[in-house]
């Protein structure tokens, strides 16, 4: 009896960001981190724009506006001469009689088939014959992606790459900015990693160092030649997409911008609406019967349970599917949405967003919505004055460090003012971040190495930064930055109702225990005290920056000599602070004594 | 039934001789006449030759009313059946009222479902707009059932008119009948 041979089956997940106009991947290839330039010659994006996306079938698919496209990690693509009749999606192609491929989807002009390779590797030699009624053909060319050394000159898009020995040919599409990969349409023969290979431009010549005939691929998201011919209603714009029971969901049309558009189920290149099938594309919008549609600004699905439509005023559910059963309900009639990432659900499945009033939180039964910073921060939207046309709002949950991170970004100069919602203490912690750092996107990243899982941060300047407790200063690109971080107590009364005080010890307790132990020690701290006879001013004060009454620096751990300041006044006001580089703080307590010295005049 | 009785007193009338067809035409029994003897002023060839007369044309007489009635018979029949037949073909009266109950189905099932849209507030979909295509081809359904069913009773009522007209057989005088009444007649 044979041996019975099992190969293990394992799933990857990439990050696929998109920046400097540019989409990037997680070349897991070379290494978990690794993000290289996906080949976006066909059509670039513009990420001073907005734009969304989501992933589904394997695929990322990006809503930009006019760019409307799919960046695909599994299929491969085979060009060819325009066919008569296309092939229809799921029909098989066979080469060769042992090379097969499920068709998943053919562009309008009939020239590229994209499937998925069950058996077999696929040339540009042999004929190609399908199971349903499309035209047969021999590919001209099949994408593929050459890794060498950084090139001196990158090959231009249209030169022709010849490899000696192999003989095999490539017309070139694009050099990534590195010069380390070329990408291109391999039109005859296999590349090797042992001969070299030559151009007929200018671009310099080099050995691969690695070869790939399935590279991810990236092309225009349209509708499928084989529906086409019955109506082509995917909408030439929209900035929303998201992903809700196998239907792909676009909004955020600036014609129509009340409008939403759901594909087929498991078919993301069929928006042909109205067929008497409950899987069929469907088109609406959010209001009652007879009444006017709010402008949609942000798509959040929930699995496959429900989708929340955050329009500019109202909040919509979407329970089941709208083509078979669904529902469609109003959560509210007086708050609406920020924008597209303005919100973010917690591992509870509660969902926080920002609201026309502040904060919100909406519990996962649906059993009413919160506004958070109504007693705590009742003037946030005013303080922060965001407009949508000009500020991007991001929001994430931080599971390391049980919390929510709302950013407030001043989209054209990266300026910056956040918030941590601590879920420990329920209170905002206010933070800003280096202009470079101005976060335009949050996005928990549960990678397969957990090195790399965490919260990652979108910067303005195309970085992706995560939060490090390691570390004592902002990293802003080839330098850092240091943090300024400050804490004022609440302003304690110093005696009774009406009556001064006078201060007489603090004590200061900081972390770490005794010094180089186990525990991480604290660095230095400075501190302020300020006084008056209201509570208002000494907070002012504070604020202000004014002169303190006392101030002081500590350093070391553990318990601090006790100071006697002997202030008198009505209320009292401490701030610690430090704004030192490469310095962090922690301050286990403070304790003082105050006795009274007579009345307030 | 019409008995044949006439000429002199009879004696001894003959056995009644039903004259039997198929249905539906009429069973006339004859009766042989009654002869008696003697007197009378004619001879018995004269009065035989009477006998005869008036045998064959109260006989003809008889065929013309019982042909007559059979007529009469097979019009009725013939109206009736195609009355029904009239009802199941365009125009008639039960393809009228199944289409109209159709299109009242229709127009119930457009406004249910729209109800069932509203109610979902799912009204301002592609599929609330989709809901009379839905209700059409239902009723496309429907109107194809219905022409079936007309078909069917249509081919059924022309059946039974078939089968009528070829049940229907021409009436030719029984002669054998009259000749041995005839006979019977000379022999007394």
């Amino acid at each position: 009896m044979a041996d019975v041979v099992l190969t293990d089956k394992i799933s990857y997940k990439r990050l696929v960001t998109a920046g400097n106009d540019d989409i990037w991947y997680e070349d897991i290839d070379v290494a978990a981190g690794t993000m290289i330039e996906l080949d976006t010659s066909s059509g670039a994006i513009d990420t001073g724009d907005q734009l969304t996306i989501a992933s589904a079938f394997q695929k990322a698919f990006i809503a930009n506006g006019a760019n409307l496209k799919v960046a695909d990690f599994i299929n491969i693509k085979l060009t060819h001469t325009a066919l008569g009749t296309a092939h229809a999606r799921g029909d098989i192609l066979t080469q060769d009689t042992t090379h097969k491929m499920i068709v998943d989807y053919t562009n309008g002009a009939k020239t590229a088939t994209y499937g998925y390779v069950t058996a077999g590797t696929w040339d540009v030699t042999n004929a190609v014959t399908g199971s349903g009624s499309g035209s047969g053909f021999t590919p001209t060319s099949i994408n593929g992606r050459l890794t060498h050394a950084v090139l001196a000159t990158a090959h231009t898009a249209g030169d022709t790459l010849t490899q000696a020995t192999s003989g095999a040919t490539m017309v070139v599409e694009v050099t990534d900015t590195a010069k380390t990969h070329t990408w291109g349409r391999i039109t005859g023969g296999t590349f090797s990693t042992s001969y070299a290979v030559t151009s007929d431009g200018t671009g310099t010549g080099f050995t691969p160092t690695a070869t790939n005939t399935k590279p991810p691929l990236y092309y225009d998201w349209t509708q499928d030649a084989t529906t086409k011919t019955l109506s082509t209603n995917m909408p030439p714009k929209a900035y929303l997409v998201s992903v809700y029971r196998g239907r792909l969901t676009l909004a955020g049309n600036p014609q129509y911008p009340h409008q939403w558009y759901m594909s087929k189920v498991a078919d993301p290149f069929n928006f042909t609406y109205g067929a008497d099938n409950p899987m069929s594309a469907v088109a609406g919008n959010n209001a009652d019967a007879g009444q006017c549609p709010d402008i949609i600004r942000s798509l959040i699905s929930f699995h496959d349970d429900y989708l929340i439509f955050g329009c500019a005023s109202t909040i919509w559910l979407l329970r089941g599917d709208p083509v078979a059963g669904g529902s469609l309900d109003n959560l509210s009639d007086t708050t609406g949405m920020f924008g597209s990432d303005s919100w973010c659900f917690d591992d509870m499945r509660n969902l926080y967003f920002w609201g026309s009033g502040g904060i919100y939180e909406i519990k996962s039964d649906f059993s009413g919505i919160r506004n958070l910073t109504e007693m705590v921060l009742p003037d946030i939207i005013n303080d922060e004055a965001a407009d949508p046309s000009t500020h991007r709002i991001t929001m994430g949950y931080d599971k390391k460090r049980h919390g929510l991170v709302i950013a407030i970004t001043v989209s054209a100069t990266g300026v910056n003012s956040n918030y941590f919602y601590s879920f420990k203490t329920q209170g905002f912690y206010p933070e800003s971040y280096p202009e470079e750092c101005g976060p335009y996107s949050l996005f928990y990243y549960d990678a397969n190495d957990t090195t790399y899982a965490d919260l990652l941060v979108g910067c303005k300047d195309g970085y992706i930064r995560k939060f490090s407790t390691s570390t004592k200063d902002d990293n802003i690109g080839d330098t850092t930055e240091a943090i300024s971080s400050y804490v004022t107590y609440p302003i304690t009364p110093l005696s009774e109702t009406d009556e001064k005080g006078r201060l007489t010890e603090l004590v200061f307790d900081l972390a770490g225990g005794a010094a180089n132990g186990d525990f991480s020690d604290t660095d230095g701290v400075s501190w302020e005290l300020h006084r008056g006879d209201d509570a208002e001013t000494v907070l002012e004060d504070i604020r202000d920056s004014a002169t303190a009454w006392s101030s002081g620096t500590l350093s070391g751990t553990g318990r601090k000599n006790k100071l006697r300041p002997r202030m008198r006044g009505a209320y009292m006001g401490l701030k610690l602070y430090n704004s030192t580089a490469s310095e962090t703080w922690a301050i286990n307590r403070v304790l003082y004594n105050a006795r009274k010295a007579g009345k307030v005049r | 039934m019409a008995n044949l009785t006439g000429g002199a007193a009879s004696r001894t009338p003959l056995l009644g001789r039903p004259i039997e067809t198929l249905k539906p035409y009429t069973v006339t029994t004859y009766n042989a006449p009654r002869y008696g003897g003697g007197g009378g002023g004619l001879s018995a060839s004269e009065r035989r030759q009477q006998s005869y007369a008036t045998l064959v044309a109260d006989f003809q007489k008889r065929e013309e009313a019982a042909r007559a009635a059979n007529i009469k018979r097979e019009k009725e029949i013939r109206g009736i059946y195609g009355g029904i037949i009239g009802q199941y073909e365009e125009g008639g009266a039960f393809k009228k009222a199944g289409l109209a109950d159709i299109e009242r189905t229709k127009t119930r099932a457009v406004g249910a479902g729209t109800q069932q849209m509203i109610s979902s507030g799912l009204y301002g979909t592609t599929t609330a707009a989709a809901i009379p295509v839905q209700a059409e081809a239902q009723a496309g359904q429907a109107r194809l059932k219905l022409e079936d069913i007309l078909q069917q009773r249509t081919t059924e009522a022309k059946l039974g008119l078939a089968g009528f007209a070829e049940r229907i057989e021409t009436p030719y005088p029984d002669y054998n009948m009259l000749l041995q009444a005839s006979i019977a007649q000379g022999q007394r």
